[in-house]
């Protein structure tokens, strides 16, 4: 695209008057003096290169000291400052002031399924609870050295590489994109029905570990999916999939779990616990 | 010696002090304090979730097309128990078919049916991912041969009612 182009293209979206103010409404609370969240509002000058997150940084470092947010890499591959920006979820680093600068004014609250601790901040405590549930990490069952089960040499992996092909790494490398940003939490109706459902980022990851050909340990994590609050809440809304920052399609990894889950299930019927 | 404070940690008590921490007795009076305090706030989600952005009301609408589909299934399971008793019944359910209430009821259904075909196909890439080596069969096949497939069938049975018919 020429220069010329591009600055065409950037006017026609600026909006020619008020260019350089716009009202940023925050949603506060503070634990120790606070019962309600309530709105506070910001004026602030901004710029073309302005985030969500650098005007956030700059209300706290000039006007409302107070304010209390997470943020780290400023990248999208941290996942700390997932937020709801009128009203739909967004990470704050990614998202710009100027998509927003014709409507004159951006709101921004805080992940709101999830407990607000203070201001934009939320306790994670329960997704990680979940997600250790699924036992997010390669189960492999001839290298865990059991009373009955000693690792053979020869297929064990401590010293030797676990193979993958490309096309095993294709299988599931959409999933490992994941950054435990919490957005799709926040999209999901489902989990503000029941908080206690398992959710879109840890079914995405425990169907991650699931399709993994040095993985067997799809049997213990079907017992926790198949529970009434793991999978089988979800309704195909969709809507954690499109709001994913990364791409990762929770909404497709659950209906696909669903699918699987239904063999597994069966075969648990007759005692039978399969192993891979 | 008990452990008190880090430097009270030795090579020969460590595994000690690590128990300790893990059993949260080296967290600090302060802390405690701290975790004591927290007062998180619990947001209920609103009564009209479903309204607040237009991907839940296409979502809404997609589940809503499963209301005139079931009682549109009711209609021909009625229809079939006409068919198996006298010719009276058959004929009243022939009537009432024909009525003009009905008809747009009928048109009704197959828009709802086919919004959710629509909406159904358009999701099932996601669900049924076909792997051909190290891609994934496109998007765009998957939908259009759901649809291809739904014109056979359709004709298929166009067919059948015809052959029948005459």
């Amino acid at each position: 695209m020429s220069k010329e182009n591009l600055t065409q293209n950037l006017n026609n979206t600026i909006p020619t008057d008020n260019l350089s103010e716009i009202t940023i409404e925050v949603q506060r609370y503070r634990p120790e003096q606070d019962d309600e969240l309530w709105w506070q509002s910001f004026e602030i000058e901004w710029s073309q290169d302005m985030s969500i997150l650098d005007a956030l940084v700059y209300i706290k470092d000039n006007l409302a000291p107070d304010l209390a947010f997470r943020w780290s890499c400023r990248m999208e591959v941290c996942g700390s400052c997932g937020m709801v920006v009128n009203g739909v979820p967004k990470l704050a680093c990614s998202t710009f002031v100027r998509d927003y600068a014709s409507l004159g004014k951006i709101s921004i609250n805080a992940l709101d399924q999830l407990p607000i601790e203070k201001d934009l901040i939320v306790d994670v405590n329960p997704f990680i609870e979940k997600l250790e549930s699924i036992k997010p990490y390669i189960i492999n069952a001839a290298a865990t050295p059991t009373l009955t089960n000693k690792p053979e040499p020869e297929t064990v992996a401590p010293n030797k590489e676990y193979k993958q092909t490309p096309a095993q790494l294709a299988k599931f490398k959409q999933y490992t994109m994941c950054i435990n940003c919490l957005l799709c939490y926040q999209a999901c109706p489902q989990v503000g029905l029941n908080a206690n459902f398992l959710g879109p980022a840890a079914s995405a990851l425990a169907h991650r570990y699931n399709l993994d050909n040095r993985d067997t340990g799809k049997a213990q994590r079907f017992d926790v999916m198949n529970k009434a609050d793991g999978i089988w809440p979800c309704t195909f809304v969709g809507y954690c999939s499109e709001v994913c920052p990364k791409h990762v399609d929770p909404a497709g990894a659950i209906q696909q779990s669903k699918a699987a889950a239904v063999p597994q299930w069966a075969t648990s019927l007759f005692g039978k616990k399969s192993q891979s | 010696m008990s452990i008190t404070d880090t430097k009270d940690i030795t090579p020969t008590n460590i595994n000690q002090a690590i128990d300790m921490a893990v059993n949260d007795q080296a967290i600090s009076e302060d802390d405690k304090l701290h975790t004591q305090r927290r007062k998180p706030y619990i947001k209920p989600q609103a009564a009209n979730w479903y309204r607040q952005n237009s991907f839940f009301q296409h979502y809404m609408l997609r589940e809503l097309t499963s209301i005139p589909v079931a009682l549109e299934s009711l209609n021909l399971f009625w229809g079939l128990v006409s068919l198996s008793g006298n010719l009276e019944h058959w004929q009243r359910w022939v009537t009432v078919q024909s009525n003009f209430l009905m008809i747009i009821f009928h048109l009704l259904v197959i828009v709802a049916a086919l919004y959710n075909s629509y909406t159904w196909f358009g999701a099932m890439p996601k669900a049924m991912r076909i792997q051909r080596g190290e891609k994934f069969v496109g998007e765009n096949i998957l939908i259009g041969g759901s649809w291809v497939t739904l014109v056979i069938i359709l004709a298929v049975l166009a067919a059948i009612v015809y052959y029948f018919a005459h």
